[in-house]
């Protein structure tokens, strides 16, 4: 990519981008969407993000749902030191996808800008499909909410460890969320996140 | 999911999009989608060669990135087709259309029907508004009424919207369908396909004659290898019809080299010559449009047109020369605001194009996408910026020949404004003086 191409894509400002999911402002407060989330969720999430959405939108049409895998090289130098300049010395975990996505998608997209930096697969994403909702009992139903597991040779490994979730968009803040309240009823001390885009 | 056998007659459609339960059907054949060499792969949809370290999955597969637009395949893919047969019902009045061909259009259609006939490819070498689309009708009956399988392609997709209706009211009991990217009418299986030369691509050996738009846009427009597509699309025993209003030296040489047969026509269908280009020297347009000034002249023929109620375009070379000229506009013309501005990745084009169409607006301010097939009757044209290397000697040409294709206003006029005079504007005039004198030639009879 030349210095001109380059310059279309300018990231968010972190000193005054919102503390709760990391999108863009003008003040380095709260935004509303957060304050939501911090009356109805504990612990708090907090979240940085790389791009605001807008600018990153056509570049994700391409690589993430056209599926142009060698667009992951685009952006791996640049979202790699932005994780490793907010994420020192934590246990970096991608969110994944499903089987199902996985078996036409052929890569997981977060992954895809890691490549060559140390993270694990800790979480694995069930695939959502099976019995109908009206089959399943409350609590089945309950636990439908919940897409992700901890892969079995993560369950007794996560006491006490400070994570950084990775994901590509956050968007409603739902996934990540439910990620975090995972980990930590695994034990972790401490998650956060980093996504590509907000 | 295809889960029709005749909708994968003469197509060629990956594995995954098609029924599993059709799968198992014996007359589908299967070729490998993408097909991995040493260090490099191809695409058998698209020809594309890629480096093998520039389309690389995890788990040694590979993909095509050159036609991923039209939906990702790779070498874990097959791509299906079933023979095509021709399976067609002739309708017994074929051509509806009821008006007559000059007759030169007349001498040109008959010279395609030989070569069709002699199973050879054939060049049509028209002006604009010599009346092409016309000119094709009997070679279209002919073929029609031989149960052959039929697609006119065209690069653009205005192009071909416009063709459709055309064609439907010509051929009013045949059943015909239009595919782009953009058309929500699904595909189906019909003697005529009118299709952009991507949907190409997803045909194999259907077509006995393929007709190719706007040649000379080609070898390669929009990722689409036009060369490769035609050797796919069309039956090993098919012909090719090309059109053009500006082929190269090359491309006509080329066709007579591959035993092809060369038509050629240098007048309008109303029988008179190509407006010439007339060109005002305005210096610095550039830089007076940053400080949010247009041409004096080029106002001052705006205000007549919209007073007389003429219609025109303004082509620029940028789409963002749009947004200023239009605020200049709006603040140099007073009154209603009678024009739009338009450009090709315009999400509202179509409907902007049809507001021209329908006379909702006087004029038009555009990039080069109206350049080519996209025909307003009665306008006149003008190019802001013609010395920009935006626009080549045929994009010229092609721009002057929007003028005068209306019968009852045969002439009209065509104003480039320019900083100044470039090789392609000379040139551009230069052929247009040519065809003219040639036009000249064939209506004295010489
Ligand atoms: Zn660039
Ligand atoms: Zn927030
Ligand atoms: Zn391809």
């Amino acid at each position: 990519m030349c210095e001109k191409c380059r310059q279309l894509f300018s990231p968010i400002d972190q000193t005054t981008a919102c503390p709760g999911c990391g999108r863009k402002q003008k003040q380095p407060r709260l935004c509303e969407d957060c304050q939501i989330w911090q009356t109805r969720h504990e612990p708090q999430l907090s979240n940085r993000a790389l791009f605001p959405y807008a600018t990153v939108q056509e570049y994700m049409g391409r690589y993430k749902f056209q599926g142009d895998y060698e667009l992951r090289k685009l952006f791996q130098k640049q979202f790699q030191s932005f994780i490793l300049a907010h994420a020192t010395g934590v246990l970096i975990v991608p969110i994944p996808i499903s089987e199902k996505t996985l078996a036409v998608r052929k890569f997981n997209q977060v992954e895809g800008w890691l490549e060559g930096l140390s993270y694990q697969k800790v979480l694995e994403a069930e695939s959502r499909d099976g019995l109908p909702q009206s089959r399943k009992n409350k609590r089945e139903r309950m636990q439908l909410k919940q897409p992700f597991s901890v892969r079995n040779d993560w369950k007794q490994r996560l006491k006490n460890r400070s994570i950084c979730l990775i994901d590509d968009v956050y968007t409603t803040g739902t996934t990540l969320h439910l990620a975090s309240d995972l980990l930590y009823s695994f034990g972790a001390k401490n998650v956060s996140s980093i996504t590509f885009a907000r | 999911m295809i889960k029709n056998r005749t909708d994968l007659m003469g197509r060629f459609i990956p594995d995954v999009l098609v029924d599993p339960l059709l799968l198992n059907d014996p007359l589908l054949e299967f070729t490998s989608a993408v097909v991995v060499n040493k260090t490099s792969i191809h695409c058998n949809r698209c020809g594309f060669n890629c480096e093998k370290t520039k389309c690389k999955l995890p788990n040694e597969i590979f993909y095509c990135p050159n036609c991923i637009e039209m939906g990702r395949i790779d070498t874990s893919m097959k791509l299906v087709t079933v023979p095509e047969t021709n399976d067609f019902m002739i309708p017994s009045e074929i051509l509806t259309w009821k008006g007559n061909l000059t007759s030169f259009q007349r001498d040109c259609a008959s010279k395609i029907i030989t070569s069709v006939q002699h199973q050879r490819n054939h060049l049509l070498w028209a002006v604009t508004g010599a009346g092409k689309t016309e000119m094709l009708f009997p070679v279209l009956k002919w073929a029609i009424k031989h149960q052959k399988r039929i697609a006119i392609a065209s690069p653009r997709v205005d192009v071909c919207s416009e063709l459709y209706p055309r064609l439907q009211a010509a051929f009013s009991n045949l059943d015909m369908v239009l595919l782009h990217g953009k058309s929500k009418e699904q595909y189906r299986y019909c003697q005529l396909t009118i299709c952009t030369t991507h949907q190409l691509m997803r045909f194999f050996h259907a077509f006995d004659l393929l007709i190719i738009d706007e040649v000379d846009a080609f070898p390669f427009v929009a990722n689409v290898n036009l060369k490769f597509a035609v050797t796919h699309a069309r039956k090993r025993d098919g012909q090719t019809i090309m059109l053009s209003a500006t082929p190269g030296i090359k491309l006509r040489e080329k066709v007579i080299k591959e035993h092809g047969d060369v038509s050629y026509l240098p007048l309008r269908f109303h029988g008179h010559l190509l407006p010439q280009i007339k060109v005002h020297l305005s210096r610095n347009w550039r830089m007076k449009l940053t400080k949010k000034k247009l041409p004096k002249i080029l106002i001052k023929m705006c205000q007549h047109n919209i007073a007389i109620g003429r219609r025109f375009s303004l082509f620029v070379p940028q789409i963002k020369d749009l947004a200023v000229i239009d605020q200049i506009l709006q603040k140099e013309l007073s009154g209603k605001k009678v024009w739009d501005c338009v450009y090709s990745a315009d999400s509202e084009r179509m409907a902007k194009v049809q507001a021209m169409r329908d006379h909702d607006v006087l004029f038009l301010i555009t990039t080069t996408i109206l350049e080519r097939g996209v025909t307003f009757p009665d306008i006149d044209v003008m190019v802001l910026g013609a010395d920009d290397p935006v626009f080549s000697t045929s994009s010229l040409v092609q721009i002057a020949g929007r003028v005068g294709r209306k019968k009852t206003r045969p002439t009209g006029n065509v104003d480039f404004f320019v900083g100044s005079y470039s090789g392609r504007i000379r040139r551009a005039q230069s052929e247009i003086t040519i065809m003219n004198r040639k036009g000249m030639q064939l209506k004295d009879g010489k």
